[in-house]
This record gives C-alpha cells, sequence and structure tokens, in this order.
C-alpha cells in the first residue's frame, strides 16, 4: 500500500518539480510512513492496518502534489522566465528599429549587447535562485518573443527581398530603402555596360581575402573573372603571373592573389573586384525590391507571415540559446556555491 | 487585522525547542499543544522545503544505522527574526480578539 502511494506521489512530483526534487521529497515521505506504521504497530496494529492508517492520515497523493504546485512550482518559474522574456523583446525591438531609434549603427548595436549580456547575467541569476534549471519557462519566453515579434512586424514592418530571402524593415525606411536600391541597380547597370563595351572594370565587397588563395566562386558558377586593377598599387597575380589587363576564363585562373598595400581603402571602391555573375544578381535584385517594396505596407497577410515568421524563428532560437546557457550557468553556479557553504557549514547538528 | 502563515509560524515556533524531522514536528506540535492543535502531515513538507528556500530553516541529511538518511531541520537565525515577527503579531491578534470578545460579554452583563 505504501508503496502505491509513493508510486503515484513519485509520478506527479516528477512530472511538477523535476526528478532530483522529487527524489528528496519521496525520501522524507517515506521515512515519515515507516515512522507512522511503527509507532501504530507498537500500539498494536496488524502492518496492513497501520499502513492503511498512515497513510490516510499523510493525505491524499493528489493533494501534497498540489501544495507543491501551489507553494513551490510556480513563483519559481514566472520569477525566472519575466525578465528574460522583457528583456529580449527589447532587445530585439531594439535590433529591428535601430534606424529609426538611434542615428547611430554602432550605438544601437552597442546598446543591444548590453541589453543582451544583461539578459544573460540575469536569468543565469534567476535560474540560481529558482534552485533548478528553467529550461521549460525560457522555452517559453523564446515562443512568448516570436509571438509579439511577429505581432510587432505585423504593425510597424513590411518584408523585404534580399540575398538570404526574405528579410524583415520597418515600414518608415521603405523609401530609403528604395533609394539605396535605384543607386545599387545603377552601379550594377553601369558595370554590366562597361563590360558590355569589352572594357575590364569591377569592383564589389567580394575582394578575396589578401594573400594566397585557391580560387572558387561560392555560388558554384563557371563565369570568367575579370580583373582591371584601377589603383596602381595594387596587383593581381594569376598563377604567379601578373594579370592586370587580361581576361582570363574559369580554367585559366586556378589560382590567383592580390597583392595590395595594407592602406589601400577599399572604400573607394578602386581596388575591389566584381564578378559579372554578381552584377546580373544585383541588377536583378534592385529592380525586384524597387518593383516590390512601394506595395509591401498593403500585401496579403499571408503573404507576409512566412516572411516575418522566418525572421522571428531566428530571434526566438537566438534567445532559447541564450536562455540555456544562463541556466546551465546558474546550475553549475548553485552547484559551486552548495559545495563551498557546505564545506564551511556542516549543519546545525553537527556544528 | 488579520494573522497569516499560521503553518509557518506554528512550524518555526516547534524548531525552536531544537531541530527535529518531520514526523517528530507532527508530535511535537500534538504534544506543546496539548493536543488542540494539529498540523496535516502532507501540508508539513511543502511548508518545510518553502521555509527552507527562504533561509529561515536549514535541513540537514542525518545518516542512520541500517536504514535510509533522515532529513532534519534547525530554525537558523533568520528564522528566529521571522519567529519574533509571527509572535507580535500573533500577540496583537490575538489581543485586539480578546478584547472584542471581553467587550461584548460586557455588554451583556
Amino acid at each position: 500500500m505504501v508503496e502505491d502511494y509513493l508510486q503515484k506521489l513519485s509520478e506527479t512530483l516528477t512530472a511538477q518539480c523535476g526528478k532530483e526534487k522529487s527524489k528528496t521529497i519521496l525520501a522524507e515521505v517515506r521515512d515519515h510512513l515507516d515512522q507512522a506504521i511503527e509507532e501504530l504497530v507498537g500500539r498494536g496494529l496488524s502492518r496492513q492496518e497501520a499502513e492503511k492508517t498512515a497513510v490516510s492520515r499523510f493525505g491524499d497523493a493528489a493533494a501534497v502534489c498540489r501544495w507543491y504546485a501551489d507553494q513551490h512550482r510556480r513563483p519559481s518559474v514566472w520569477r525566472a522566465s519575466r525578465w528574460p522574456l522583457v528583456a529580449s523583446a527589447a532587445t530585439t525591438v531594439l535590433w529591428h528599429f535601430q534606424n529609426d531609434i538611434f542615428p547611430s549603427y554602432f550605438l544601437a548595436k552597442f546598446g543591444a549587447l548590453i541589453v543582451i549580456n544583461t539578459m544573460l547575467a540575469l536569468t543565469a541569476v534567476l535560474c540560481y535562485r529558482s534552485k533548478r534549471f528553467t529550461a521549460g519557462p525560457i522555452t517559453l519566453s523564446a515562443l512568448g518573443l516570436f509571438l509579439l515579434l511577429v505581432g510587432s512586424f505585423c504593425l510597424f514592418s513590411v518584408p523585404i527581398f534580399g540575398e538570404y530571402g526574405y528579410g524583415v524593415i520597418a515600414r518608415s525606411s521603405v523609401d530609403s530603402e528604395i533609394e539605396r536600391a535605384r543607386q545599387m541597380l545603377a552601379r550594377s547597370e553601369r558595370n554590366l555596360q562597361t563590360f558590355g563595351q569589352g572594357q575590364k572594370v569591377f569592383a564589389s565587397k567580394t575582394e578575396p581575402k589578401e594573400g594566397v588563395g585557391q580560387f572558387h566562386d561560392s555560388r558554384g558558377y563557371l563565369t570568367p573573372i575579370y580583373f582591371q586593377t584601377l589603383d596602381p598599387r595594387v596587383h593581381v597575380y594569376i598563377d604567379n603571373k601578373e594579370v592586370n589587363g587580361i581576361v582570363p576564363t574559369y580554367k585559366d585562373a586556378r589560382d590567383f592573389w592580390i597583392d595590395q598595400p595594407s592602406r589601400v581603402s577599399t572604400a573607394t571602391g578602386k581596388s575591389e573586384i566584381f564578378y559579372i555573375a554578381e552584377a546580373t544578381d544585383e541588377a536583378a535584385d534592385s529592380r525586384r525590391l524597387i518593383r516590390e517594396l512601394p506595395n509591401a505596407a498593403s500585401l496579403p497577410l499571408a503573404t507576409k507571415l512566412p516572411a516575418f515568421a522566418g525572421t522571428a524563428k531566428w530571434e526566438a532560437i537566438f534567445l532559447l540559446g541564450f536562455g540555456l546557457i544562463a541556466d546551465v550557468t546558474g546550475g553549475i553556479l548553485r552547484m559551486l556555491v552548495e559545495t563551498v557553504q557546505r564545506r564551511r557549514n556542516r549543519g546545525p547538528l553537527t556544528s | 487585522m488579520r494573522y497569516k502563515g499560521e503553518l509557518d509560524g506554528i512550524v518555526l515556533g516547534v524548531l525552536q525547542a531544537g531541530p527535529a524531522h518531520g514526523y517528530e514536528l507532527v508530535k511535537r506540535v500534538k504534544s506543546l499543544s496539548d493536543g488542540v492543535l494539529s498540523v496535516g502531515e502532507a501540508k508539513l513538507y511543502p511548508c518545510l522545503h518553502k521555509l527552507e528556500e527562504q533561509g529561515l530553516v536549514s535541513a540537514e541529511w542525518i545518516p542512520q544505522d541500517g536504514k535510509p538518511a533522515r532529513k532534519v531541520y534547525a530554525l537558523t537565525a533568520k528564522g528566529s527574526g521571522a519567529l519574533s515577527e509571527k509572535r507580535t503579531a500573533w500577540e496583537q491578534f490575538a489581543a485586539g480578539i480578546v478584547a472584542v470578545l471581553g467587550a461584548k460579554e460586557s455588554n451583556r452583563g
């Protein structure tokens, strides 16, 4: 009978309090029941009667679990989960609307990093204080953040097509984004036109790393590459030969490197290398942005939601990762503190 | 005025006499109160664990010969302070009740 009772108690307590906590509670309850049974048997009851009386006196297993749920679990859960949710939501809002809130990108990035780190520390402290791992609440927080973000995007943002699929920008940034796309299109068309005239120009931010490198096109295109080093301080080598002024094919250009003084500024655009395939892609992307962005705000929700959910998903995963790191940190911190405390103070009965 | 946290106060009060395990606490409450008070056994343990979390009691697993270890609770300094506060609150509460009950009796008289 006692075993049945403890089994029932164990099932619910494990679900509510975790395996470790449940184990210590059950050990205590077992000790309590053993003492009660021993005393009742001493008074003349049979073993079976004593067990029945002890269990009935202790109370219904479900009621015991309810007491733990009310007094023990809920406050810890919410204490540990509410701040990460608030902090991460604030960080994410800062991050996504930084251009409208802050004049400086770096200031926004710096601010977001401070909030993220504060959140991490705060979560670690809360996990430490709640005396157990709080992966459940952190997962709930991540889910809450996901829903909050999708809701915020629906109100304040539009989807934008980019290099890695759809992203999100603030509605107030649409005009400046269209202007940027126009500038990008003009540059791409200019470069393509120059190529069409048989000239060798080309620049972009896909410049290979300085030094020797095996050439490969990250997208797998077997397109020729075209070099012209407009900056006299920059020298391009292919297969150990300086290639300024020639137009090699991919086959010819198995190895190349760029030799340039460290002071050459890529910001001038003169020392950058540009692949023709990228010029084509860039022009196509720019045209698509110019065509889609003016109507992005009025797109049906069914079209916008996947883009919003896609962006929010990564933020939620990011929070989950941070939260779990903090969770483990809090757990380790607690174990260390408890070990030190046990060594310093061995308890009231033995001190 | 309302007196709160009766079970917490009773547990702290009983531990004033010295460290005890859960079963012993139940028996002490009965004997100290001459059988007037009885603590719900199932409610006692969540209460003890809560007090332990709050630092009002400390607990230690004491090994026993041939039996599993037993968890024994003791009042901490913080717990003594909390007990004093509870005692004061109770005295005020009891004084209020006595005054009201006494006033009713004198009205009748």
